[in-house]
């Protein structure tokens, strides 16, 4: 299918986009890995399209000691490659070859996938298990939101529809963090049923991310309470940080199920 | 070089890269529910949108015929290009917007308005309530062979009862439908399709034209795996635009259109039962089929293929097969690559692996063991087996499995899987003969055939072929096909039939030019035929000597006709199976076909490469997702139904061949298009359930496509 016309802008700084943000229906495009399906698809339709790709201040991985700001244009392909260094990055690293496949990779975005909140993105597991924030800016304000209430339900992230969102913010994982990423999909270009994200901090504690095992990616808290326990985390993950939703080819239980195995199976990566 | 390289380079030229003066592009308005009735189509608001030169609904169709079913019934309810007073399968075609572009067709298809009143639709075979108000739901109903005795079964050491499901699959072709109609006369149709000559004979039929009114030309085609032989809906629709508008149209489905709205292959329940004695020599074999056929009866008797090889590769006394087409509110079922040989061969075969298990025995030894072995063989069903060596090819397979490698202590659950078949090809009665020509040209020779390529290097095989048979270099001969205008009939291509039949023609117009220009060259110098000699395309008589292009124009053809071949395979499968995700990998693949005498095994080798791929998609991975009222549920498109690549390939895949010549056809050759797809299913769920079973886990509960949570549920208590 064809799109329904639009307009399209390219404008060259973020105050210039965020102003064309205020047309009705606007919408930012930064990869277009998705949002190009939807509108050709026609499920999605857009006034203008404000291309966010000529924007300097929205490239690049910045790192202030605490946390990592990447930008709204730094690419899936950026981070496979280690845009990002220490641990955080190895593990930015390992997720980022589980998505899609690599042209999917050269073009789209970490903070577009998070904008999309597609239940299976294996990125917003990631910022979910991390406790990462998003960055939104409007001729309004500019403010941060926790991932967590980011991602409020499936496609459907928390940003006004004059928003843009300009970066992620990670917290650094210390020296001496061990990670792991596991995933299970169908086919190699597939979507990810589930993915699980394990970082082991130094100090004992760990961070757990899930995607495709709840309506968006979730941290998975009572797995990480049941590893300190010393308990099952993927019992734990499967009865209570799952909360999956039917699918034609994986049914709930099924789903609990892979959530639980896939974060021992990321634990055991990571140790 | 090869001929057809240019294919592989992305140099072809297709449907949509005709450049066509002032050619418009159609969109279909189609039903978003899978039954319903059509109260009003409201064309107002679309019709003012920019760009729009014409709408057409049922009523703009009025003098325009029925569309043809390809493998019908002989009653079949009326089908309508475009829906008149009701919807019955999703995606079916209820107007078409003609624009300057594709985009504006779709701007102005999206503000087309439908009145449509629900009707319960009912996606799965049985009786519901009356799709066609003169016609049961139950479209045909046919029998093959006697009915097995009661005795049969009551006296049996073992009966096997069990039920498939061959699930829907949507052919996906890399290139969807396609057609471009320019007005005129001849009316000419480009169009990217498998039969050439039937699609002239179906739009001439429904446009009240003489055949030679219409003049089809297949441009490059990207695949077609047997779904683009029919005259479908949209073509009949796409000719009536053009007509009356007096200007060209191209229409290009797009993959959301191909995987809604077109034809699609399988779908069938199966209910089979196997007698044995206590040795595991079978007695019997009962096939029952259910097809769901979907929502028109393009494809209503196809199922008939299923029954017909109901016996597979086993000399069984007493094999029965009953079929019922039933309609459904879904897209038509169809042929797609195999089209009822794969369906035939999953459900026998993996019976005859249950059968096994049951009596202890290796399941290569039990189908050892009733392997046809004497030839020809007549089945009960109504097939007759031509040829083969049933035994070496099985022999042959066991020996790139290894089974016995992989027993014992492993990681990981790991089974081996066999399923052997035998299929047929060339076609039925009706198509079993194929016209070829070849001319005399000053510069060379000319081959005309009535095939027609979707993508299969019949450029280079048959120019090869004609070139062999002349004694003279391929690079003389040029090839003609896919064009009603250059080729005068023709049966296409499909049914695994080009190189066997279209094969056999030019061989024998190739013999037949032989022959007439000895003669006219015995003529000229007052000799007999006998004293003159072909010689590389030179006719030589003692000193004399005359290059055939001096006798130009010169011209023979060949119409060859000859029963079907039935070409075999076995295949073997090792899988390992992910005991906490029930994901399965395939160790290795073993591929044993005999294509009786290969003429290019570069060719046959990527005939069997990608049978096998769509192979392990059907039982993998691909499968329609409807509900239970026929709506598909893949809001995602191909990221739904998911196509094996390239890296879901085995690793280890041993291809070989064995070559029991065709005893019917000239060059021994039998056809080399569909094995992996009836191959490849039935072995690896049989590895599957090899790998399951000392589990405690239960084959009964696999179903294709086996998707980790499919293997996962079969292996739990």
């Amino acid at each position: 299918m064809k799109p329904a016309p639009f307009e399209y802008a390219t404008p060259t700084t973020l105050d210039e986009a965020v102003a064309l943000l205020g047309t009705p229906g606007a919408r930012v495009i930064a990869g277009g890995q998705s949002l190009l399906q939807d509108l050709r698809w026609r499920r999605t339709s857009a006034s203008l399209l404000v291309d966010i790709a000529r924007i300097e201040e929205l490239r690049g991985v910045h790192d202030d000691g605490d946390r990592v700001r990447i930008g709204a244009r730094v690419r899936h392909v950026d981070l496979e490659r280690g845009a990002v260094g220490g641990p955080l990055g190895r593990l930015l690293a390992a997720t980022a070859r589980w998505i899609a496949h690599p042209p999917v990779r050269s073009r789209g975005t970490m903070v577009g996938s998070l904008c999309v909140a597609h239940p299976s993105s294996e990125w917003c597991g990631l910022a979910a298990g991390l406790d990462a924030t998003v960055e939104l800016v409007s001729v309004r304000r500019r403010r941060e939101v926790t991932v967590a209430d980011f991602l409020r339900d499936s496609f459907t992230p928390a940003a006004g529809p004059d928003e843009l969102a300009t970066a992620l913010l990670v917290p650094v994982l210390p020296e001496g963090t061990r990670v792991g990423v596991v995933e299970s999909r169908r086919t190699h270009a597939s979507y990810a049923h589930v993915a699980a994200v394990a970082a082991l901090l130094p100090d004992g504690g760990s961070r757990l991310g899930l995607a495709g095992a709840a309506p968006t990616g979730v941290r998975a808290h009572a797995a990480e309470a049941a590893l300190a326990r010393g308990d099952d985390p993927g019992a734990a993950a499967a009865q209570l940080d799952a909360d999956p939703r039917e699918h034609p080819h994986a049914p709930i239980p099924y789903t609990r199920h892979v959530a639980g195995v896939l974060v021992r199976r990321a634990l055991q990566e990571a140790s | 070089m090869r001929g057809d390289d240019r294919l592989t380079r992305g140099r072809g030229r297709y449907t949509a890269d005709l450049r066509v003066d002032g050619c418009l592009e159609a969109a279909f308005v189609r039903s978003p529910v899978p039954h319903a009735d059509l109260l009003g189509v409201d064309t107002t608001t679309a019709r003012t949108l920019p760009g729009v030169a014409a709408i057409l609904t049922a009523d703009d169709l009025t003098d325009v015929g029925d569309v043809p079913t390809m493998f019908g019934t002989d009653d079949s309810p009326p089908w309508r290009p475009l829906a008149t007073d009701r919807v019955r399968h999703e995606g079916e075609a209820v107007a078409v917007v003609i624009a300057d572009d594709r985009y504006r067709a779709e701007d102005a298809a999206a503000a087309v308005r439908l009145d449509l009143h629900r009707r319960p639709g009912h996606a799965a075979p049985g009786r519901a309530d009356r799709l066609y108000p003169d016609h049961d739901d139950l479209a045909l109903e046919k029998e093959f062979g006697p009915p097995v005795a009661d005795t049969t079964w009551q006296e049996a050491h073992v009966v096997i009862d069990s039920r498939y499901r061959q699930q829907l699959l949507a052919p996906t072709s890399l290139e969807a439908r396609a057609i471009l109609v320019e007005p005129g006369s001849p009316l000419t149709v480009h169009c990217s399709h498998q039969f050439p000559h039937g699609l002239r004979t179906g739009i001439a039929g429904a446009l009240g034209l003489a055949e030679d009114d219409v003049r089809v030309i297949v441009p490059d085609a990207g695949g077609a795996f047997g779904s683009k032989s029919p005259t479908y809906p949209e073509y009949l629709a796409v000719v009536a635009a053009a007509r009356d508008l007096g200007r060209p149209v191209r229409w290009v489905e797009d993959r959301t259109e191909a995987l809604t709205a077109s034809s699609r292959g399988r779908g069938q329940d199966q209910h089979v039962r196997i007698a044995a004695d206590v040795d595991g020599r079978i007695l019997a074999i009962d096939l029952q089929v259910d097809a769901d056929i979907g929502a028109h009866p393009l494809g209503a008797a196809l199922p008939g293929q299923t029954a017909l090889a109901a016996s597979e590769a086993y000399a069984v006394p007493e094999v029965h097969a009953t079929v019922r087409s039933w309609f459904t509110t879904t897209a038509p079922t169809y042929a797609y690559r195999g089209a009822g040989r794969p369906e035939a061969a999953y459900a026998v075969e993996r019976a005859v692996d249950e059968l096994a298990a049951e009596l202890g025995l290796d399941p290569a030894e039990l189908r050892r063991r009733n392997l046809v072995r004497d030839f020809p063989y007549d089945t009960p069903t109504g097939r007759r087996y031509d040829s083969g060596d049933y035994a070496a090819c099985l022999d042959r397979c066991l020996e790139l499995l290894e089974p016995d490698r992989w027993r014992g202590e492993r990681e990981r659950p790991t089974g081996v899987g066999i399923a052997c078949y035998v299929e047929r090809s060339g076609g039925e009665p009706g198509i079993l003969e194929e016209y070829g020509s070849v001319t005399v040209e000053p510069a060379g020779f000319t081959g005309r055939v009535g095939t027609s390529s979707t993508g299969q290097p019949h450029r280079t095989v048959f120019a090869q072929l004609v070139a062999d048979r002349l004694g003279v270099p391929a690079d003389v001969v040029d090839l003609v096909e896919g064009d009603t205008g250059e080729v005068p009939e023709g049966h296409g291509t499909f049914a695994s039939r080009s190189t066997q039949m279209g094969g056999a023609a030019l061989a024998g117009a190739a013999d037949a030019l032989i022959d007439e220009a000895r003669l006219q060259a015995a003529a000229r110098w007052g000799l007999s035929s006998g004293d003159v000699a072909w010689d590389k395309g030179v006719l030589r008589a003692g000193t004399r000597e005359l290059p055939v292009a001096e006798l130009a124009p010169l011209h023979a053809e060949h119409r060859f006709t000859s029963p079907p071949a039935f070409p075999y395979g076995s295949y073997g499968v090792v899988v390992e199976v992910d005991p906490d995700l029930g994901a399965v990998t395939l160790l290795r693949l073993v591929a044993v076909d005999d294509y009786g005498t290969v003429l290019d095994h570069t060719a046959t080798h990527g005939q069997t490469l990608g049978s096998i791929a769509q192979g392990l998609g059907q039982v993998l991975t691909e499968g329609v997702v409807l509900d239970d009222e026929g709506a598909t549920v893949m809001p995602d498109g191909l990221l739904d139904y998911l196509l094996p690549t390239a890296a879901e390939m085995p690793r280890d895949l041993r291809v070989d061949e064995t070559a029991v010549p065709a005893p019917d056809n000239p060059l021994g050759v039998k056809g080399a298009g569909e094995a992996g797809c009836i191959g490849v299913p039935p072995a690896v769920v049989n590895a599957v359930a090899d790998a399951i079973r000392p589990l405690g886990g239960d084959p009964s509960r696999l179903r294709m496509p086996l998707t980790p949570s499919v293997v996962w549920e079969a292996m739990q208590p």
